[in-house]
């Protein structure tokens, strides 16, 4: 009897809960536990994110200066790329514009044409006409105004599916161009949300969002757009920012793939 | 006792809070308030268990993003489900088959939860459960051993 009394406690706190956390009725127990939790939490996390980063550093000293040299030279070169991409992304508005946008970039474009968009609203997908026959590979980025749209998530011989950074399952590595800080860019309902910001990073309205090579799936630099306001609260363990791009993704008609 | 039990819960919640996620490797994240969980049904300790589930589902709850029930709810079924085949198969399984049983549970839980929000990519599912059925495995080795000798079999 005893145990059962134990479960059917346990169901009526999943009950209660389930009810009340759509709400946003557990918040304030939240908002409770976090304060409370926050500063040893943070502390671990830390210590853990040091600790860790120590041990790999004296495990791989000698790699760790190899890649060193080599991530500066890439990020000298990104660095141009991006300085590329930025002046192309605020001059060019129409197709002739993105035409020599494509001619002036350093990175290697290929000029695609949306042919079909998804059918559903929970996933924004496009289909652009090209293909692995065209050199299209999954996980490239794809680019409108020398802005960031998406990345390839399925190639035919002749076609591709691009998942665009607004769809709700979209997940992108971003990075703040100024303060450097790094998070995850999600699209959804309530528009592009750049999240797990480190908290000891000063999130700027205005700044500039990039692509992040974080994951080696984008190559860094590419521009998304920028911070439009803060969304997280203080007690949050993560920053989160809405983020807005300058492209009109209703109206895409001809992108880039980037190879 | 309680309190002991309920100050060990609150450091290994806090635990898998501050310092799992950041010994993560290919974006798995080893749930350890699942496996004490698990390794306490599998040895029959159904009070320590439902404390584990209640308290550790909890701390996963409020620190969780997910919906209210993703954590509580499966980790409910999951004990009713291991109770029951205990009581019909075996009590107090040998440790491999423990880490089947880990291995099982850990696939089941998280495909749940990936299915209902699509979480993350398939890959990571098995990559998952065999890092918690090892982990699993060895904390319910120890557990099983120090329980046998505890309680040898009087006949």
């Amino acid at each position: 009897m005893r145990r059962y009394r134990a479960l059917i406690i346990i169901i009526a706190i999943i009950i209660i809960g389930m009810i009340l956390d759509p709400f946003g009725l557990l918040q304030p127990v939240k908002d409770i536990v976090y304060r409370v939790s926050g500063p040893v939490t943070i502390s671990l996390q830390r210590l853990s994110h040091n600790s860790g980063n120590f041990f790999v550093t004296l495990s791989s000293f000698r790699r760790l200066a190899r890649e060193n040299e080599e991530l500066r030279a890439d990020n000298l070169d990104l660095k141009a790329s991006n300085a590329t991409l930025k002046e192309i992304g605020h001059e060019n508005t129409l197709l002739k514009e993105e035409l020599n946008f494509m001619q002036t970039s350093q990175l290697q474009l290929i000029p695609a044409v949306i042919i079909a968009k998804s059918p559903s609203g929970f996933v924004d997908t496009v289909i652009l006409n090209r293909g692995s026959h065209d050199g299209v590979k999954i996980n490239q980025a794809v680019v409108s105004h020398g802005f960031l749209i998406g990345q390839v998530k399925k190639v035919t011989t002749h076609t591709s599916e691009i998942l665009l950074i607004t769809s709700n399952s979209s997940m992108i590595p971003a990075l703040m161009q100024q303060s450097r800080g790094t998070g995850l860019l999600h699209g959804g309902l309530s528009g592009l949300h750049l999240e797990d910001i480190q908290l000891d990073i000063t999130v700027q309205p205005g700044e500039n969002v990039i692509s992040s090579s974080l994951g080696k799936l984008l190559p860094q630099g590419i521009p998304i757009g920028t911070i439009k306001a803060i969304i997280s609260s203080e007690s949050d363990m993560s920053q989160a920012a809405a983020v807005t791009s300058p492209v009109a993704f209703s109206s895409l008609e001809i992108v880039f793939i980037v190879k | 006792m309680t309190y002991w039990r309920i100050f060990i819960i609150l450091i290994i919640g806090i635990i898998q809070i501050g310092i799992m996620p950041y010994l993560s490797f290919e974006h798995v994240i080893p749930n350890l308030i699942f496996i004490i969980l698990i390794t306490n049904i599998l040895l029959g300790q159904d009070q320590t268990a439902l404390w584990w589930l209640v308290l550790g589902g909890l701390i996963l709850e409020l620190f969780s993003p997910l919906p209210f029930g993703l954590y509580l709810l499966p980790y409910l079924i999951i004990y009713i489900i291991i109770r029951y085949l205990l009581r019909i198969y075996l009590l107090e399984p040998p440790p491999l088959l423990a880490m089947v049983v880990f291995f099982a549970a850990s696939l089941l839980y998280n495909m749940v939860v990936m299915i209902i929000l699509r979480l993350a990519s398939f890959y990571s599912l098995p990559i998952l459960a065999i890092t918690e059925a090892i982990l699993g495995g060895l904390i319910y080795f120890i557990t099983w051993r120090r329980h046998i000798q505890k309680s040898p079999i009087k006949i």
